[in-house]
C-alpha cells in the first residue's frame, strides 16, 4: 500500500514537473493564465461589494459573511483550475481523437492518469489572493482557533467534491459524439454552485442540494464555519463525497466499456 | 452571394449535427445564468414587490434580466476558437488562395449563426412572454425593435471583438484566455449581472467612455422604454466597431508576414 502511495506521488511529481516546463516554453500564455484568474477573482468580489452598497444582507448573510463565501469559493476553484480543469477539457479530445488509448495502456490507475495528468502552471502560484481574502473575511467574522484549524481540512473536502461531481459529469463525453457542451454544462453548475443556497426555491434547491450536491461544495462548510451547531450539513457532505466515489468508480468502468478508440 | 448563402447552408448543417453541443454551448449558459441572476435578485428583495433598490422595484429588475437574457441569446458569438484553429494548423492557406477571403469565410458562419440565434431568441421570447405576462406589461413595440436592432449590432461588435481575439493566434499559441478575460470583464462591466445604474457613480460615469454599456446596459433600457437616443446609441456602437475593425486590418496584415502555414 505505502509504496504503491510511493509509486503515485512519484508519478504526479512527474506530471507536475512536465507541466511547469511547458508551461514555461509558453511564458505569454503562463502571465495571461494568471490575469485571467486575476480578472475572474476581481468580477466576483466587484459584483458582491456593489450589491452589499445598496442593501444589509441577502438571506440572513451579511457583506462579510458572504465575502469569505466567496474568498472559499475562490480557493477551491484554484485547486479545481490549476489541478483538475485541463483535463476535463482535454478529455472530449482523448475520447474523439483515440488519444486515450495511450492512457489506458500506462501502467497506472486509467482515472489517474485521465484526470490528473494536465496541471495549469499559470494558476498554481495565485493561491496566496484567495487565501488571504478567506483569512481577512475570517478575521472579521471573529472566527475561533478551531475554525481556522478545520479551514484547510474544509478547502480539501470542497474540491474533492466539486472533483467528484464535475468528473461524473465529464463521463457523459463517451456517449457523445462532440464532448465541449459538456464542459459548458460543467461550468454552469458551477455558476449555479456559486451563491448561497437559500437564495434558491425550495424544489430546486433539494434537487442541487440532495441529487446533484452542487450546492453542499461551498454552502456547507461555510455554514459549519459560521456556526458549528449546523453540523448536520457536514454530515451531508461527507455522504456525498463517499456516495461519489462509488458512482464514479462504477461509471468509470461503463465508460472504458463503451469506449470505442477512435485510433484503432 | 451564391457563395454566401451555400457557406450558410454548410454551416447549418454543421451546427445542427452536434445539436446537443450546440444547445449546451450557446443556450444552457444563458438560460442558467438567468435563473441564477432570477433567483438572487429575487432572495435580495426578499420577494417583497414594495422594496426599491436604486430605481428598481422586484418587478424592474426580473424585466431587466429577461431583457438581457434575450439580448444575450441573439448577441453572444464564439467564432474566436475555429479562427484559432485554422490559424495554428495552417488552414488559413486555403482562404488566400480560394476567391473567398478568411473574413468573408468567418462573417458568412457569423450570420449563419446569428439567424439560428435570433430564432432560438424569438421562441424564448414567445415562451416568455406567455408564461411570465405579467412582466411584459409596460413595453411598446417600436421599442422592442429599437433594442432587437441594437442586439443585432451588438452582436456584429461581439464578433469583431472575437475575430481580433482569434488572430492573435499569429503571435500566441492559445487565445481562449485573452477571451475568457474579455468575457469576464464585459459580463460584469455591461450590466449584464448588476444594472449599471447601481454601479458606484464614479465608475458608471467612467463606463461611458467605453463600449461596454452599450453591449448589455443600453440595449435592454431601450427595450424598458428608457434607453435613450437610438442614433446615439447605434452610433457609439458603429463607431466601436469600426475601431475593432481597423486594429483587425492592422492585426491581419502584421500576422499574415509571420504566418508559416504550418503542415503545408
Amino acid at each position: 500500500m505505502l509504496s504503491r502511495t510511493k509509486y503515485y506521488l512519484l508519478l504526479y511529481r512527474e506530471f507536475i514537473k512536465t507541466c511547469f516546463v511547458e508551461a514555461m516554453s509558453f511564458r505569454l500564455h503562463f502571465v495571461l493564465l494568471i490575469i485571467m484568474d486575476l480578472v475572474f477573482y476581481a468580477s466576483v468580489f466587484a459584483s458582491v461589494d456593489i450589491i452589499y452598497q445598496h442593501v444589509e444582507t441577502i438571506g440572513t448573510w451579511n457583506r462579510e459573511q458572504l465575502m469569505f463565501f466567496v474568498s472559499f469559493i475562490l480557493s477551491v476553484n484554484h485547486l479545481q483550475m490549476s489541478l483538475l480543469a485541463n483535463n476535463y477539457w482535454e478529455l472530449s479530445l482523448l475520447i474523439r481523437q483515440g488519444g486515450l488509448d495511450f492512457l489506458l495502456v500506462k501502467p497506472a490507475s486509467s482515472l489517474f492518469s485521465t484526470f490528473l495528468r494536465r496541471i495549469s502552471a499559470g494558476s498554481t502560484l495565485l493561491f496566496l489572493v484567495p487565501w488571504s481574502c478567506m483569512i481577512y473575511f475570517g478575521n472579521k467574522l471573529g472566527f475561533t482557533w478551531h475554525a481556522w484549524v478545520i479551514l484547510p481540512f474544509l478547502v480539501l473536502l470542497a474540491f474533492m467534491l466539486t472533483g467528484l461531481i464535475e468528473t461524473i459529469i465529464s463521463c457523459a463525453m463517451f456517449w457523445m459524439l462532440e464532448g465541449v457542451g459538456i464542459n459548458f454544462l460543467r461550468m454552469q453548475l458551477q455558476q449555479v454552485a456559486r451563491w448561497p443556497d437559500f437564495i434558491y426555491a425550495g424544489f430546486i434547491r433539494k434537487i442541487l442540494t440532495f441529487f446533484i450536491p452542487v450546492l453542499l461544495i461551498y454552502n456547507a462548510p461555510s455554514r459549519f464555519l459560521f456556526d458549528f451547531h449546523d453540523w448536520l450539513v457536514m454530515v451531508g457532505m461527507l455522504s456525498a463525497v463517499a456516495i461519489g466515489w462509488v458512482v464514479l468508480f462504477f461509471l468509470w468502468k461503463l465508460c472504458l466499456n463503451s469506449y470505442e478508440s477512435a485510433s484503432s | 452571394m451564391l457563395k454566401w448563402w451555400q457557406t450558410i447552408k454548410v454551416h447549418w448543417s454543421n451546427t445542427l449535427v452536434y445539436r446537443v453541443n450546440f444547445l449546451l454551448m450557446v443556450v444552457g449558459p444563458v438560460l442558467v445564468f438567468f435563473f441564477v441572476k432570477v433567483s438572487l435578485w429575487y432572495s435580495i428583495f426578499e420577494g417583497n414587490t414594495e422594496i426599491r433598490i436604486g430605481n428598481y422595484s422586484l418587478s424592474d429588475m426580473l424585466t431587466y434580466h429577461l431583457w438581457t437574457m434575450i439580448i444575450m441569446l441573439i448577441s453572444r458569438s464564439y467564432n474566436f476558437g475555429k479562427l484559432s484553429e485554422d490559424i495554428r494548423l495552417g488552414r488559413v492557406s486555403t482562404y488566400l488562395i480560394y476567391p473567398f477571403s478568411l473574413w468573408e469565410f468567418q462573417a458568412t458562419n457569423f450570420v449563419s449563426r446569428l439567424l439560428i440565434q435570433i430564432f432560438i431568441a424569438l421562441f424564448c421570447l414567445f415562451i416568455l412572454m406567455t408564461t411570465f405576462s405579467q412582466y411584459f406589461n409596460n413595453f411598446e413595440a417600436i421599442n422592442l425593435a429599437k433594442g432587437l436592432l441594437l442586439a443585432v449590432v451588438v452582436s456584429v461588435f461581439w464578433f469583431s471583438l472575437q475575430y481580433l481575439i482569434g488572430l492573435l493566434t499569429f503571435w500566441l499559441e492559445e487565445t481562449w484566455v485573452i477571451a475568457v478575460i474579455a468575457e469576464t470583464a464585459i459580463q460584469l462591466l455591461s450590466g449584464n449581472m448588476i444594472p449599471l445604474d447601481l454601479f458606484p457613480e464614479w465608475a458608471a460615469r467612467l463606463l461611458d467612455y467605453t463600449p461596454f454599456p452599450y453591449v448589455t446596459f443600453v440595449p435592454v433600457k431601450m427595450i424598458m422604454g428608457s434607453g435613450g437616443d437610438l442614433l446615439t446609441a447605434l452610433g457609439n456602437l458603429v463607431f466601436w466597431i469600426l475601431i475593432l475593425n481597423l486594429i483587425i486590418l492592422f492585426v491581419w496584415r502584421k500576422g499574415l508576414k509571420l504566418y508559416t502555414g504550418a503542415g503545408m
